[in-house]
């Protein structure tokens, strides 16, 4: 099992390569940078020799392999450098970013099994009967309604018509745990809406494919109910591919979150993406890209790991 | 002759709301009885076992008839009370070991779950019972298989793990659907034999499915020969080997390769039954055997013969039973 992480663990390497290298020469491509920013916001007229001066600064005179030769040095030593605007460590720009979205992703995660799996295990037991329907509808839904629509809608009724749920910010769960729930609900369902419209399917197809097998018909042939039969004896190899797409959804989970965020003035990781690729901060976007790109690549291991622990089938690895 | 263990009569099954898979089944079994249904794949035989426990899948349907089990009408009974009967007095052991049991539970958990809920033992007595009926059927390493799972057993132990489970609630009645087929040859016969032995110790009544007349020959006491979903013969096994009275099972049994029974030119072709089972959508009226029946005439192809008794407890639904006799005489 050791020996399986480290392997796969190395496997990532070549593929934060390709994400780093992606995510530095796409920025460049976008049209200005921090100086053109500074220059159109500056009150006086610039010089040409302090447009000159401020490109060397902040390293941007260089050719843009050497800037790359010099990013990725500087990350290998643990540095991940200065904010472009504020002056102040990547890192400690992006740590205190890191708990809100992580709060709400998990509460969409947790909040999308909790419906999905029960809604696709009833409607794989009982296809065409009223969960099914219900299921196919809330699939439907889900996976045609964007975040911001979703994001919108509940905070015109659930907040402004209604009053029920702050409309929009965070508060950390150790300040206030009740306000942070509070604040989190509706991100989070924003958020798992579409995550639960998959996760249904799967479920449903997962579930269907399992009670076909024989031993299904075995455990009714010993006189188990069906809740028992679906409880003792699917519930557990229906999980295993569930799982792999829970794992791989955290990609989606934190796409999501870019504009989920934004709608519920979250100060998460995906606002500050957002707010620090318009701002042109280098430094921070390739930063918190290569730090997702590294989350899911962890996630999609914990997934083989947990599969292992699952599925004794699978243990030998 | 004592009461039957379980009597079925008239049964018919349908898939699709159309097409006939069991058409007006009857047969019965006594305690300490082996009864071996007979047939081609595809005639109905695991459908038939199937709907004694109404374990059919959602596609087919008994439309007709009557399943006794201790007086009552298994076919008649509410869900809840027939679950109390699979398992636990009707056990049934399937054709493929390798999927029939869970790949991700214990063998010990798939064994003590069956007295769990039906004795409402405790865990620990489940499973100490599991761990003595793994020993009855002879399982080497009991503790190891107990908290193993499938994947590690042969198709061998496997076989013996189902039918640990369907002796562990000591059932009166066991149905087992072709629990050799894919087993190999010296397997076979322990399996076989470890059932004769339960049945032996415990009166059990036991309905064998295979297409192997091998089997039958060595285990069974009557003998119930199926076509197209019908019933065609039935009569006790002795009687069977040495006078089938429906051309079909003379078929059957010629069809069978015979040690000395070579020709002049010392090769031997085996015979077989001219012509394929037929379509279920395809059912020729009268008697579905006609087609390839060197026997058939006209009243064949209009009418589905009644059963006749053509020797002592021997019925046969056949126009000219012994048709074949009477041609060699």
């Amino acid at each position: 099992m050791f020996a399986f992480a480290v392997r796969r663990t190395a496997a990532a390497i070549p593929v934060l390569v390709m994400v780093s290298l992606i995510v530095f020469f796409l920025m460049r491509l976008l049209p200005g940078d921090i100086i053109d920013l500074i220059v159109s916001q500056a009150q006086v007229d610039v010089s040409e020799e302090m447009i000159a001066e401020l490109r060397r600064q902040y390293g941007l005179d260089k050719p843009v392999y050497v800037q790359y030769y010099v990013w990725v040095r500087q990350i290998l030593a643990g540095d991940f450098g200065l904010s472009f605007r504020s002056h102040q460590p990547v890192i400690e720009i992006i740590l205190p970013r890191l708990m809100p979205t992580f709060q709400i992703g998990l509460a969409a995660l947790f909040f999308s099994s909790l419906v999905a799996i029960p809604l696709g295990a009833i409607s794989a037991a009982r296809p065409n009967s009223i969960w099914d329907r219900i299921g196919a509808f809330g699939t439907f839904i889900g996976a045609s309604m964007p975040y911001f629509l979703v994001g919108g809608l509940l905070i015109y009724f659930v907040s402004l018509q209604l009053g029920l749920l702050p409309p929009s910010g965070f508060v950390s769960p150790t300040d206030d745990l009740t306000d942070s729930i509070r604040h989190t609900i509706m991100p989070a369902i924003t958020l798992a809406l579409s995550l639960t419209a998959i996760l249904i399917r799967q479920a449903r197809a997962s579930f269907s494919d399992v009670l076909q097998h024989p031993y299904i018909r075995t455990a009714y042939a010993k006189g188990l109910s069906e809740t028992r039969v679906v409880v003792q004896h699917a519930m557990k190899n229906a999980l295993l591919p569930i799982v792999t797409i829970l794992g791989l959804q955290l990609g989606v989970i934190l796409s999501g979150a870019v504009v989920t965020e934004t709608v519920f003035a979250v100060p998460g990781i995906g606002r500050l993406l957002v707010d620090s690729i318009l701002g042109r901060d280098y430094p921070i976007v390739q930063a918190l890209v290569l730090l997702i790109a590294a989350a899911v690549v962890l996630a999609t291991l914990l997934v083989d790991i947990v599969y292992g622990v699952l599925d004794p089938r699978s243990s030998r690895m | 002759m004592t009461a039957a263990a379980l009597k079925i009569r008239g049964l018919c099954v349908q898939i699709d709301g159309r097409f006939d898979v069991v058409k007006n089944l009857s047969f019965s079994v006594c305690p300490g009885e082996t009864v071996c249904l007979v047939g081609e794949s595809g005639c109905g035989k695991s459908i038939s076992a199937l709907s004694i426990l109404r374990l059919l899948p959602p596609v087919a349907r008994s439309v007709a008839g009557e399943i006794y089990f201790n007086g009552q009408n298994l076919l008649g009974l509410p869900e809840s009370e027939l679950r109390r009967i699979r398992g636990n007095d009707i056990a049934m052991i399937f054709q493929e070991p390798m999927s029939s049991l869970n790949p991700l539970r214990t063998i010990g958990f798939q064994i003590a779950e069956v007295m769990m809920l039906h004795m409402g033992w405790s865990r620990a007595a489940a499973w100490a019972r599991a761990a003595e009926l793994l020993e009855i059927v002879r399982i080497p390493d009991v503790p190891q298989v107990l908290d193993g799972y499938p994947h590690q057993l042969s198709g061998g132990m496997r076989q013996r793990v189902m039918l640990a489970m369907a002796l562990a609630c000591k059932p009166a009645v066991i149905l087992a659907d072709e629990p050799t087929t894919a087993l190999d040859v010296t397997i076979q016969a322990q399996i076989t034999g470890l059932l004769a032995e339960m049945q032996q110790k415990f009166g059990t009544a036991i309905v064998l499915i295979t297409h192997d007349m091998g089997l039958v020959a060595e285990n069974a006491d009557r003998v119930v020969v199926m076509y197209a979903g019908r019933k065609v013969e039935e009569a006790p096994v002795q009687e069977f080997f040495q006078h089938p009275a429906h051309p079909y099972s003379r078929g059957l049994l010629n069809s069978l390769p015979q040690l000395g029974a070579a020709n002049s030119c010392g090769q031997e072709r085996l015979k077989e039954i001219p012509g394929m089972v037929p379509a279920l959508g395809d059912l020729p009226s009268g008697c579905p055997f006609f087609p390839r029946c060197e026997h058939s005439d006209g009243i064949c192809r209009e009418q589905f013969p009644s059963y006749e008794s053509v020797g002592i407890d021997h019925i046969a639904a056949c126009w000219h039973p012994r048709a074949m006799e009477e041609n060699q005489q």
